[in-house]
């Protein structure tokens, strides 16, 4: 079954219905009944940045029988974008470039996730004929449009004509064109009831049968009435009249000044501004044809709707009206008043042939919204799949290690042992002065196979650097190396606390793949970077680089490799094996981009990572605990492991495992308690001051200048990061900024500390980082660059 | 090829703007807007993104971010005067007017990274210089708080 997410915020939040409305609701209650897929509604929420979920049976009742309301009743299901499962697709039927939620914001966070991006396009009017469209909506769905060209996975289109306007539009823009499907849109709606009297006879009584072209729609540049207006005098000297029915739209004030004082007026041109439905089913009825003389047209609905009334078309000769048209229509120039007088002569010069034409006509029957529906429905099922395309007899039975450390592997390996039984061998890769110690020491089930740096190096020296060391060898092993297809690859001091399957690493036909950051949210330990905080930045510049998502993977816990997507990224991207890159993320992001099907992204599943929670903010919570990164340090006096054993000892092990699942699980609790303070204490300040509470530095004449928040008000025992926010020419400053805390008495809670912006990482803002005492104090906070120095109240709380 | 989303969103605006001109018309926002516009996040302004543009983009980039609408015609012909103001200057008056306004009320979509003074009375930074006059400050400042925040100032000053 495939899943569908669409959000509806148009639909559902704007008191009135366009044609694209329409659309979403015939094609959306058609979806809904159908057992291919399992179908989410969504409204955005005031925040712009999650929906509500609507439920199906309101949905349905407020859109087939007008009562109560989208969002149902009782408490709302709340999504975010990131809550959208890998595998799912995301549908973008409604006006989605009239959304808050940009599609340039949510679409790569969509992609990242795996999710499938498949948008509606009815047309690319506001692109090529931009003329004719108001100046928020041409900017709004340019926008857009720059999201579905860069995100998109598949496009359906309504029209072969859409489709062509949009391979045309790739060309000019030297872009590749998106997969595409062609679904027209039905036209069966139902007819709406109409009293014979409310039909306006005043105007009727004006109008011989057969003796007028009809006009429906919105008056607006596009539409060009303008042509048909041109024609009146000649049409009336054949002895035709024209009629416009609709209101008066965007830019047209113009020209219906000119309508009020033509000529022909109430003689040979009419315009009935707002008819009721009757009055518009009795001017189809009787005229010679409805005319369309649009500049262009994304489907051409006014086609199927004269069809339906029996009426004759005049269309454009344009290619989507000849499209939906088909050769009932007669078509013209539609830049030639001549063409079209050309054209009603055609029509007028048999009468046989006219009735018969209308007899024909009346024959017409519409493309239903049920096939609309059942194949837009197929199509994306095409798109998505809840199954990925792995093979379901995929087996994994390797596992490979780097590592220099025996004592660690060793400690490592019946954790494996006992836990991870479909691991059958692993491939230790080291030097090979350890092998023989490791032989000797490991009795257990798991066989050892040994890959020694010797081979992989075959000469060759390693650099210097922790990480680049580490990637280096990585690549070689999947170029060098005996492994198998898809393994298991791991860290020596990586120890599953509970049994874990092949399940955990492959399921569905997708690659699990787990995560634990945001590379661009990463700013690592600032005034003293490691190697690894480094290797995370240069991962960040080199995905973004490539358009690819940022999502960090190097969640410290086993994960699955397929080393064909490996090669397949090494031979994309040959220079990157001595960039000193993050191995796990340069191999999923891209993966993920270039095989979605294949994988399925999840949040990371590690004790200890951080190894300690105050180490770095968390970014996401862990999914479950399943794997311990594990640090020594963390079972001394005090810390979060304290009294529990650090080798495996299978009689305690569930025990002590549990044991060390609930402490950590604590210990998240207080960080997100913590978090949750922060966010309320915002939201506050947001209220009153609109802005968030921010520390910024900027650059003045020179000099370095502060702006701190009115208040802080933080919680006791957290360690509080807060970012100060710089610009372009702040980032340049050398000087230290200092921030200390002193409480209402005067007395030092924390001793100054520094942090010089020069040397903080440019994709990510310095960090001001506040140990807090685990006690309530009232005091303030005093932070200065040079000559400035500002203070903040602060309340520990 | 492929192009950053800025990159390509600039292409599309150059050939829309093309277009226009080919029809007669201006395009309705400078490029340099459009790409504020196209980059921004549903939830926050970012002052840093409009940082680079001149008077007239930021006027114009302002209102649509911050109101969700172009600049009205009344208020474009009065803040035309003031074009030729030092930027920060003129920022700083285009943004208080903003935030202070009653449509603003309504969106209250929250400005972030704004280095420039804006709400008459926000409090001054040299308000609780002193540590030992902190109460007394807080006192003075919860009373044009929102109830929450009463409270908290309330908290710090001892008063609860």
């Amino acid at each position: 079954m495939t899943h569908i997410y669409i959000d509806l915020s148009r639909l559902c939040l704007t008191p009135f219905t366009t044609g694209i409305q329409r659309v979403a609701k015939e094609i959306v209650l058609r979806m809904l009944q159908d057992a291919r897929v399992s179908v989410t509604l969504l409204c955005t929420l005031p925040s712009q940045t999650a929906w509500r979920v609507l439920p199906h049976d309101a949905f349905i009742r407020y859109y087939t029988e007008k009562t109560g309301s989208p969002y149902g009743e009782g408490r709302p299901q709340l999504l975010t974008p990131e809550d959208i499962p890998s595998g799912a697709v995301f549908f973008d039927i409604d006006s989605a470039w009239n959304m808050p939620m940009h599609r340039g914001w949510l679409f790569p966070i969509l992609k990242a996730h795996g999710v499938t991006v498949v948008p509606h396009l009815y047309d690319l009017i506001p692109v090529t004929d931009p003329q004719y469209f108001h100046e928020q909506t041409m900017r709004q769905f340019l926008s857009w449009v720059t999201a579905v060209l860069q995100y998109a996975d598949h496009i359906i289109c309504n029209a072969e004509a859409t489709k062509f306007a949009l391979h045309t539009l790739c060309e000019t823009l030297d872009i590749g064109a998106p997969a595409c499907s062609v679904v027209p849109l039905g036209a069966d709606f139902a007819k709406k009831a109409a009293a014979a009297e409310d039909e306006d006879t005043a105007l009727l009584e004006q109008l011989p049968q057969y003796r007028y072209l009809l006009m429906v729609g919105t008056i607006e540049p596009r539409k060009n009435h303008r042509l048909l207006l041109d024609a009146v005098p000649a049409l009336a000297s054949r002895g035709i009249k024209v009629v416009f029915a609709g209101r008066i739209g965007w830019n047209m004030d113009a020209f219906a000044k000119e309508m009020a004082k033509h000529p022909e007026k109430g003689r040979n041109f009419f315009f009935a501004q707002g008819p009721s439905d009757a009055t518009i089913q009795a001017l189809y009825r009787n005229a010679l044809a409805v005319a369309f003389p649009t500049k262009n047209e994304g489907f051409g609905l006014p086609i199927v709707e004269a069809y339906m009334n029996g009426t004759p078309v005049l269309a454009s000769d344009i290619p989507v009206l000849r499209e939906v048209g088909g050769s009932l229509a007669d078509y013209f120039d539609n830049t030639s008043v001549d063409s079209l007088l050309a054209a009603v002569d055609r029509l007028t010069a048999d009468e046989a042939a006219y009735q018969e034409k209308r007899a024909q006509i009346a024959a017409y029957r519409p493309r239903t919204w049920d096939t609309a529906a059942e194949e837009m429905t197929a199509a994306l099922c095409r798109c998505g799949k809840d199954e990925g395309s792995l093979p379901d007899d995929l087996r994994v039975s390797q596992m490979v290690v780097l590592t220099a450390r025996n004592d660690d592997l060793l400690r490592t390996l019946p954790y494996l042992d006992a836990h991870m039984q479909f691991i059958e061998q692993m491939l230790v890769i080291c030097p090979q002065r350890n092998v023989a110690e490791l032989q000797e020491k490991w009795q257990g089930r798991i066989r050892l196979d040994f890959y020694t740096d010797e081979q992989l190096l075959a000469g060759e020296s390693l650099p210097e650097d922790h990480t680049t060391r580490n990637f280096y060898l990585r690549c070689l092993l999947m170029q060098k190396a005996p492994l198998d297809d898809v393994f298991i690859m791991t860290d020596d001091d990586y120890r599953p606390l509970v049994p874990v399957t092949q399940e955990f690493f492959v399921r569905s036909g997708r690659y699990q793949a787990y995560y634990c950051y945001d590379l661009r949210q990463w700013r690592g330990t600032q005034g003293d970077y490691t190697s690894y905080d480094r290797s995370m930045f240069r991962t960040r510049d080199f995905l973004c680089a490539n358009a690819l998502p940022t999502l960090q993977y190097s969640s410290h816990q086993p994960q699955i490799i397929d080393r064909k997507l490996y090669l397949d990224m090494l031979a994309e991207y040959p220079d990157i094996m001595m960039q000193g890159l993050d191995e796990w993320s340069t191999y999923f992001n891209r993966s993920i981009a270039k095989e979605p099907a294949r994988f399925a992204v999840r949040r990371y599943c590690a004790v200890c990572w951080p190894g300690a929670v105050s180490d770095w903010q968390l970014w996401c919570e862990p999914e479950s605990l399943v794997f311990e990164n594990f640090y020594d340090v963390l079972y001394g006096e005090n810390r979060a492991f304290a009294g529990l054993s650090k080798e495996y000892d299978p009689e305690t092990h569930a025990a002590d495992a549990a044991e060390k699942i609930r402490r950590w699980s604590a210990e998240l609790a207080v960080q997100k308690a913590e978090r949750s303070a922060m966010q309320t204490y915002a939201e506050m300040y947001r209220d009153r001051y609109y802005r968030l509470p921010e520390f910024l530095l900027t650059v003045q004449e020179g000099q370095p200048v502060l702006t701190v928040p009115a208040l802080l008000y933080l919680p006791a025992g957290a360690v509080i990061r807060l970012p100060l926010l710089t610009d372009d020419a702040a980032r340049a400053v050398t000087e230290p900024v200092v921030y200390s805390i002193d409480d209402e008495n005067g007395r030092h809670i924390m001793q100054p500390r520094e942090v010089i912006p020069a040397e903080v990482d440019r994709g990510v803002p310095p960090e001001m980082i506040l140990p807090l005492p685990p006690y309530a104090f009232r005091g303030i906070l005093t932070v200065s660059c040079g000559e400035c120095m500002v203070h903040c109240a602060l309340s520990c709380v | 090829m492929k192009y950053t989303d800025d990159e390509l969103a600039r292409r599309l605006y150059g050939l829309a703007a093309e277009r226009m001109q080919a029809a007669g018309r201006q395009m309705p926002c400078s490029e340099a807007v459009f790409s504020v516009l196209t980059a921004a996040a549903p939830d926050a302004v970012s002052y840093r993104a409009m940082e680079t543009l001149n008077n007239p983009d930021f006027l114009e980039a302002a209102y649509l971010l911050l109101l969700g609408r172009p600049v009205d015609a009344p208020s474009l012909d009065a803040w035309k005067a003031q074009f030729s103001q030092p930027e920060q200057e003129f920022r700083t008056a285009v943004l208080k007017t903003i935030i202070t306004s009653a449509e603003y009320q309504k969106h209250r979509i929250p400005l972030t990274g704004c280095p420039l003074m804006l709400a008459e009375d926000e409090p001054q930074q040299n308000l609780l210089i002193s540590s030992q006059a902190l109460p007394e400050r807080l006192v003075k400042m919860y009373q044009h708080m929102p109830r929450p925040l009463q409270k908290l100032a309330k908290k710090i000053a001892g008063k609860e």
